[in-house]
């Protein structure tokens, strides 16, 4: 099994060096050519300019971008180099086997999705601002904000040539529900990301307007529309591809499809009639690195020019490499240890305040995040809408105070406890650091290592008492963060047992007046509320808001806010001279 | 190479001097002659003897705790108040080395002796009884050496649970048919000898045959056999700890050390290195001595 493995990793990873390696050459070559045309450096300027289409702005229509990756040599020597171009590769965690935005295949492919499809709204300047139009030109809210009314964009192609209308965009999101839909695959649960099921009805109204009519009206449903979920695709492949869409996506996003190769490699190519500008690389390729040490090395070597999950232990070493840029995200993503109640002593609340105080985070950020994390609060992060720093008193290590906690459980000590966590990435650190802590107030830690595959199953089915997970805002709105793991309609009520708990009706009710509220102010009341009651009740112990980096080769040019959390959206980068 | 020689002659005779007002014993005198005839073994004998020590003491030995980590202490280079520097975690490694020996030479001590008394009985059996259960033995042991060692010992302890206890019988299953199948060649010649068949007409039983006349005779080749098995049981031990099926981590062990340290090979290369060396010389050293207890005790290479 492993053997196999293994010499298939050692094949493809040869024929992978030997073209990026070809293809870094040529991007090289082209790079050297690039300062003999016309300003490089308008092209960075592309995603700050809002809505007005940009493609005049960038200087390139040659005809090598349509080049293909296979002989990537050929780029630099039969047409002269423009400004910008080159190819990036990228370098994700894995590749997933499909392309469905239906369903979760992996961080790799949500990457491919994102720069794949449009949708009806577009993030905002910066990550946490109100949604932009995106193939919605504009919309109406009804007064009492049920009924949303959007107006398309006229004259956008999808990459097959057909234009965005309203059947399409009424299809693409429906067709996870309507299991008449040609394209419907068993199973489909991603909707729930752009807030399907508080959906009454999404229909067309003429060509190009859609009318989505709420149960309860969502503060947050505009955001939930640019989720990688929200992907409008092309009706003609919908009827051509059927299920099959999700190896054949068609969207109208900045990139098309070049090839995929399922759990190995994507290729994607700029689509020279997007609606906001071609972008300025030609070609990315996505490749899939399981294994860190192949992905350091792979980093090292120049064979990646755009590493979206570098590991954590080589940052250092990363950022003592003079043709490296280790650029540190945001403080976007929470990391947590979920105290399942359902699982005894985590129904005891004093053993969850003892947990709470036990753990040193100064230290997990410094040893286990290596300096990339901020110390915090509640579920909702500095940079995000509800932030309250009251809960940085209460978030903290406090060992006396842990101690006094455990004591007052009234349990026999040392409390025999089970701390479960994925065994990749910071995680092993983690737990082992936090398994010292609670040791050393009053705890007896066995350490339960899963892989990645049976982590979220065990996890899932609440089998855990203690679990460690991450939560990124993809939609950037605390109810997104908020939601999954307390409603008990959520998707992740394994970490915790609120769901299954008394807490329940008390958690619902608060999430939905959150979600209803438009006010901005009364809205920011009720997370405060929420963020207190979860601070008092502990259902998980926040360790960091992790500031998730990525790795750029020296000649990569990321614009601000195209990285947020795992959201990459490449059409603003561009690679200069090396 | 000469001065080393005579360095080492120099402190030979002042051994022999040492020992000489002492009634210069028997036992004395042959070990000295053992030395001089096996070098290497003896040093790597030294260097097994100083570790089990070590981790004998470990706890008496070390200002640091083996597990728990220090974090303002990580990334500190060997030499210093750290004699082998420290981990990712700030954790000191020489006293990870040592507290890891426990795991690492227990795993493979305890698997060879698990080994070879099943393998041992096997073959006596097997050769002792004959017909279909000889053969029943025989093909099962066939059966088990058709696959790989590791490949055995990974397949055990994935399907039972990641763990020392079964580490060990994981390795141990694995090095029973080598034990079986050279004992009940060894016991098949012995059964026809003379003095045997004499026991038997004088009406000696099964039971006093076989541990009066046979396994006595079977001893030193199991010993050398046991002492081949070790270096593979001891770099096994490490290679299914490196693949994390072994001890539980924060528990340290060699190859535990190395899987959790590879990720730093770039930028602080002697965390994943040290223990690498140390596996390396543990093995290094039971194949000196098995090498040297094989010449030892082969009365054609002794002459």
């Amino acid at each position: 099994m492993t053997t196999k493995r293994e010499s298939n990793r050692i094949v493809t990873r040869r024929a992978f060096l030997r073209v990026s390696g070809a293809a870094g050459v040529g991007a090289l070559l082209a790079a050297c050519a690039a300062p003999a045309a016309p300003a490089p450096t308008a092209a960075p300027a592309a995603p700050a300019a809002t809505e007005a289409p940009i493609a005049t702005q960038v200087p390139i229509a040659t005809p090598e971008s349509v080049a293909p990756t296979a002989e990537p040599t050929v780029a630099p020597t039969e047409a002269p180099a423009a400004a910008g171009g080159g190819t990036l590769v990228f370098a994700a965690e894995a590749i997933g086997e499909s392309l469905e935005p239906g369903l979760w295949n992996g961080f790799g492919n949500s990457n491919i999705l994102d720069n794949v499809y449009d949708r009806l709204t577009q993030p905002g300047e910066k990550w946490t601002d109100p949604a932009r139009p995106g193939l919605a030109e504009s919309w109406e809210i009804s007064p009492d904000g049920l009924v949303y009314t959007f107006k398309l964009r006229p004259g956008i192609k999808f990459h097959d040539g057909t234009e965005v209308s309203a059947d399409a965009v009424v299809r693409s999101l429906n067709r996870m529900t309507d299991e008449s839909d040609k394209s419907h695959v068993k199973g489909m649960y991603m909707n729930a990301e752009y807030g399907n099921a508080n959906w009454d009805k999404f229909e067309k109204v003429d060509d190009m307007t859609v009318k989505l009519t709420l149960k309860q009206p969502d503060a947050a449903q505009l955001h939930r529309l640019f989720h990688p979920a929200a992907a409008i695709m092309s009706v003609k492949a919908m009827d051509e591809f059927g299920p099959e869409v999700g190896l054949n996506p068609v969207g109208a996003g900045p990139f098309k499809l070049e090839r995929f190769v399922p759990g190995q490699e994507a290729t994607l190519v700029a689509f020279d009639d997007y609606w906001q500008g071609r972008p300025a690389i030609d070609t990315v390729i996505f490749r899939g690195y399981p294994d860190e040490a192949a992905m350091i090395a792979a980093i090292e070597a120049g064979e990646v020019n755009f590493a979206a999950y570098p590991p954590s232990a080589a940052i250092q070493q990363f950022q003592n490499n003079p043709n490296l840029k280790v650029e540190k995200g945001p403080p976007l993503v929470n990391l947590f240890v979920g105290l399942n109640r359902q699982q005894p002593p985590m129904d005891n609340i004093n053993v969850r305040r003892a947990i709470n105080f036990a753990i040193n985070r100064q230290n997990l950020i410094d040893g286990a995040l290596y300096g990339l994390g901020e110390l915090p609060a509640s579920f909702v992060g500095p940079a995000e809408f509800g932030y309250d720093p009251a809960g940085l008193e209460i978030s903290v290590y406090d060992p006396e105070k842990a101690k006094a906690a455990l004591a007052e459980s009234g349990l026999p000590q040392p409390v025999e406890i089970t701390f479960s966590y994925e065994n990749n990435r910071f995680w092993p650190q983690m737990a082992e650091l936090i398994k010292s802590d609670l040791e050393a107030v009053g705890f007896t830690v066995t350490l339960d290592k899963l892989d990645a595959s049976a982590y979220p199953a065990k996890v899932g089915a609440g089998e855990t008492q203690l679990n460690m997970t991450q939560r990124s805002l993809w939609v950037p709105d605390p109810d997104n963060k908020v939601r999954l793991l307390h409603s008990s309609q959520g998707s992740a009520q394994g970490e915790t047992g609120v769901a299954k708990s008394d807490m329940a009706a008390k958690y619902d009710e608060l999430l939905d007046d959150g979600r209803s509220e438009t006010d901005p102010e009364k809205r920011k009341a009720i997370y405060k509320e929420i963020q207190d009651l979860i601070l008092e009740d502990l259902p998980y112990v926040m360790l960091a808001y992790y500031e998730k980096p990525f790795v750029v080769a020296g000649n990569v040019n990321v614009p601000p806010n195209a990285v947020n959390t795992e959201r990459i959206f490449l059409r603003g980068i561009t690679i200069g001279p090396a | 190479m000469a001065a080393t020689q005579t360095a080492q002659a120099q402190r030979l005779t002042s051994a022999n001097a040492m020992a000489q007002p002492i009634e210069s014993s028997r036992g004395m005198r042959r070990a000295v002659r053992f030395a001089r005839r096996f070098k290497a073994a003896t040093v790597g004998l030294l260097f097994l003897i100083v570790i089990s020590l070590g981790a004998l003491f470990a706890p008496a030995l070390s200002p640091h705790h083996p597990t728990r980590p220090n974090i303002p202490a990580r990334f500190q280079p060997p030499g210093g108040q750290h004699l082998l520097g420290t981990d990712d975690l700030g954790r000191d490694i020489a006293t990870r080395i040592v507290y890891g020996a426990r795991n690492t030479l227990a795993a493979g001590v305890l698997s060879v002796v698990l080994a070879s008394l099943v393998g041992s009985a096997i073959g006596i059996i097997a050769a002792y009884r004959g017909g279909w259960l000889d053969n029943l033995l025989m093909r099962a042991m066939d059966v088990m050496l058709s696959f790989p060692a590791i490949l055995l010992a990974i397949l055990i302890v994935a399907s039972l649970r990641p763990g020392m206890v079964n580490l060990i019988v994981a390795i141990a299953f694995s090095l029973i048919p080598t034990f079986a199948r050279l004992v009940r060649s060894v016991v098949l010649g012995l059964t026809h000898l003379e003095h045997v068949t004499a026991s038997r007409a004088l009406g000696a039983n099964d039971r006093h045959i076989v541990f009066k006349h046979i396994i006595p005779n079977t001893v030193p080749l199991i010993l050398i056999q046991a002492t081949a098995a070790l270096a593979v049981a001891i770099s096994t031990a490490a290679a299914l700890n490196y693949l994390g099926l072994g001890v539980e981590p924060p528990q340290p062990d060699w190859g535990l050390m190395v899987a959790e340290g590879q990720k730093h090979v770039f930028s602080a290369a002697y965390i994943p290195l040290i223990p690498g060396l140390f596996i390396t010389a543990a093995v290094l050293s039971v194949n000196f001595i098995g090498d040297a207890v094989r010449d030892y005790l082969d009365p054609v290479l002794k002459r």
